[in-house]
């Protein structure tokens, strides 16, 4: 008889997940179920609203993601009444935008995913000298595409991995792991050396840090992080930062540090990840359906929102397949609410533009778990044109890579090349990984 | 403690009270429209919908995020986020004047936090002998409803 596992809430995400996995008696996963266990109920408190307070209060969906829903809203809006935004406003715009995935991108490898990898208490048993070396020998794998110098170690000495050590034993002697605490230590998939733990944990740490700096970002031309406030439909208010040198003298000097960050230890520390897990990616572990989706992103001329030139080429790419993409028709769109706690009018999927928000919440099983065959999440199910699809960074990178995008082809390539990886190794968890980091690197 | 039982420290003042745009508010320098000459001027955004005088917070002391900046900074205004039934009442593009709240009888956006709380208190106390009465409505339903999660 098999096992019915249960986890929730997952932690180290944004949001209410709960997994349950069906094991046989081998102890092998044969299915598993995602359910969203929080209702946000944004649609219904955007009903009857001013248009133009919407992005505001839709922005309050996450806080995570911040700031991407208030830039979406707003144009959507400014879609629907015709406004195009000067110059300006959209080159600020897009700097907020590209410090969110720079912010958000770290945290993301960091603080949320690397301890899926990295085993902190291993990191006690690891020689700091060793541990130096080792960094070092990832770090110069890597050449500054713009400069073509080696790149250098976020961390060069042995001391600085001392240093980390010394911090990580009074964490373990206090008994209390603090953000290292409830975690799956010394289990077999963990698979960095001690050296290659000692690395990650001190960029974990100093992360904290640069994130902080890199939340600044936002901050400077959009009021705060989380939540920036200095969008409104047709442009933005932040006149007065626009204008101040030392502003944009700030915004360089942070953008510059988190560049060095990246590069430094973001970039090395995912080719270590990823050769190390290297044949986990060739499996195509994790990779999911195959099918990507890009609306395109950042705003590269002044054409009303629709029709303009993005950074990031919309498009969509199916069965992993890169030798065609097609572009993105939002007319095939749809949701369905079949296994939501949702209820429609009529029972098919519905278009965004028809999309219904009613509430029918029918609770779980009666020993607990996920009524699977009826409803048991509060995310709605999209489609597109009958295929799921994943969305965001790897499907950027994806798509653009398949457009034969010259930027992100070349940075797709460059960073595969310097890790001796092939193409097929983003087709994985590892590649969704690297997704993030391949587009953190020419925004840093 | 203040009304809401949050600390007078972080709580106890309004955004307006020390807000680095106060004195185009007492000068009568608003901004109207975005863009306009105040916008670019660092003029009051209180006829753009700022909530920052019915705000408790200290926003305007301490900023975000290390002191960065802050949403009048950036010339928005404030959408009183940290309010009780923020949703529904202050984030709005709206000047005051036109939004569901209205200042606290007596001295208005000069009232001091007891005072605010005072309103609030009284505003509550009816809420609350309306929501005894609809809940005795409601109790049979209620019942059952709960039977159904046992």
């Amino acid at each position: 008889m098999g096992k019915h596992l249960v986890i929730d809430p997952i932690t180290r995400i944004e949001g209410h997940l709960r997994i349950e996995a069906i094991l046989d008696e081998n102890n092998v996963i044969v299915d598993a179920y995602s359910s969203s266990t929080m209702w946000r109920g944004i649609e219904i408190i955007m009903k009857g609203r001013d248009p133009r307070d919407v992005p505001l209060l839709a922005m309050r969906i996450c806080g995570v993601c911040t700031g991407t829903h208030y830039y979406t809203s707003t144009q959507t809006v400014e879609h629907a009444l015709g406004v195009v935004p000067p110059k300006n406003a959209r080159l600020v715009r897009n700097l907020i935008q590209g410090s969110l995935y720079i912010h958000d991108h770290v945290v993301h490898f960091y603080h949320l995913h690397a301890l899926d990898w990295v085993d902190v208490v291993s990191a006690l048993k690891a020689d700091p000298k060793k541990a130096a070396a080792e960094a070092k020998k990832w770090a110069n794998m890597l050449t500054d595409p713009i400069t073509g110098e080696t790149i250098q170690p976020w961390n060069a000495g042995e001391g600085a991995y001392r240093a980390v050590q010394e911090r990580l034993k009074k964490f373990v002697k206090a008994g209390r792991l603090g953000p290292f605490a409830n975690a799956y230590w010394g289990n077999k998939s963990y698979k960095l050396t001690p050296e290659q733990n000692l690395v990650a944990v001190s960029h974990y740490l100093d992360a904290l840090d640069m994130q902080r700096e890199m939340a600044k970002l936002m901050a400077i031309f959009g009021g705060k992080n989380p939540h920036p406030q200095s969008f409104v439909v047709g442009g933005v208010t932040c006149v007065q930062d626009i204008k101040n040198p030392a502003r944009l003298g700030q915004f360089g000097d942070i953008l510059k540090k988190s560049r060095e960050f990246i590069y430094r230890a973001y970039l090395p520390d995912l080719l270590m990840a990823g050769a190390v897990y290297a044949d986990e990616a060739l499996k195509g572990i994790g990779r999911g359906l195959g099918n990507y989706m890009a609306y395109g992103d950042f705003r590269m001329d002044d054409n009303p929102w629709y029709k303009g030139k993005t950074l990031f080429p919309q498009g969509v790419v199916l069965n992993m397949d890169l030798s065609t993409v097609y572009d993105v028709d939002q007319s095939k769109i749809t949701e369905d609410v079949t296994h939501s706690w949702y209820e429609y009018d009529i029972s098919q999927p519905l278009h965004p533009f028809e999309g219904q928000t009613k509430p029918k919440y029918t609770g779980f099983k009666e020993d607990g778990t996920l009524d699977t065959k009826d409803k048991y999440s509060w995310i709605k199910s999209p489609i597109y044109d009958d295929h799921r699809v994943e969305v965001g960074p790897l499907a950027r990178m994806i798509v653009g890579y398949a457009r034969g995008d010259e930027r992100i082809k070349h940075y797709v390539d460059w960073l595969l090349k310097s890790g001796n990886l092939p193409v097929k190794v983003l087709f994985s968890t590892v590649g969704r990984t690297a997704g993030r980091a391949i587009e953190t690197a020419p925004n840093g | 403690m203040t009304h809401s039982l949050r600390p007078k420290f972080a709580f106890g003042y309004r955004i307006h009270d020390n807000c680095e745009r106060r004195a185009h508010f007492d000068a009568g320098e608003f901004v109207e429209e975005w863009g306009d000459f105040g916008a670019k001027n660092n003029f009051c955004l209180y006829k753009v919908g700022c909530k920052g005088p019915f705000t408790f917070n200290n926003c305007s002391i301490v900023r975000y995020n290390e002191g960065t900046n802050w949403p009048i900074g950036v010339g928005r205004g404030c959408i009183g986020c940290s309010e009780p039934n923020f949703w529904d009442v202050y984030a709005t593009e709206r000047p005051i004047a036109d939004s569901p709240i209205q200042p606290p009888v007596g001295r208005g956006v000069e009232a001091s936090v007891d005072e605010f709380g005072l309103g609030v208190l009284t505003a509550t106390a009816v809420g609350i002998g309306i929501h005894a009465v609809a809940s005795a409505l409601a109790g049979k339903r209620d019942k059952e409803e709960n039977k159904e999660e046992v």
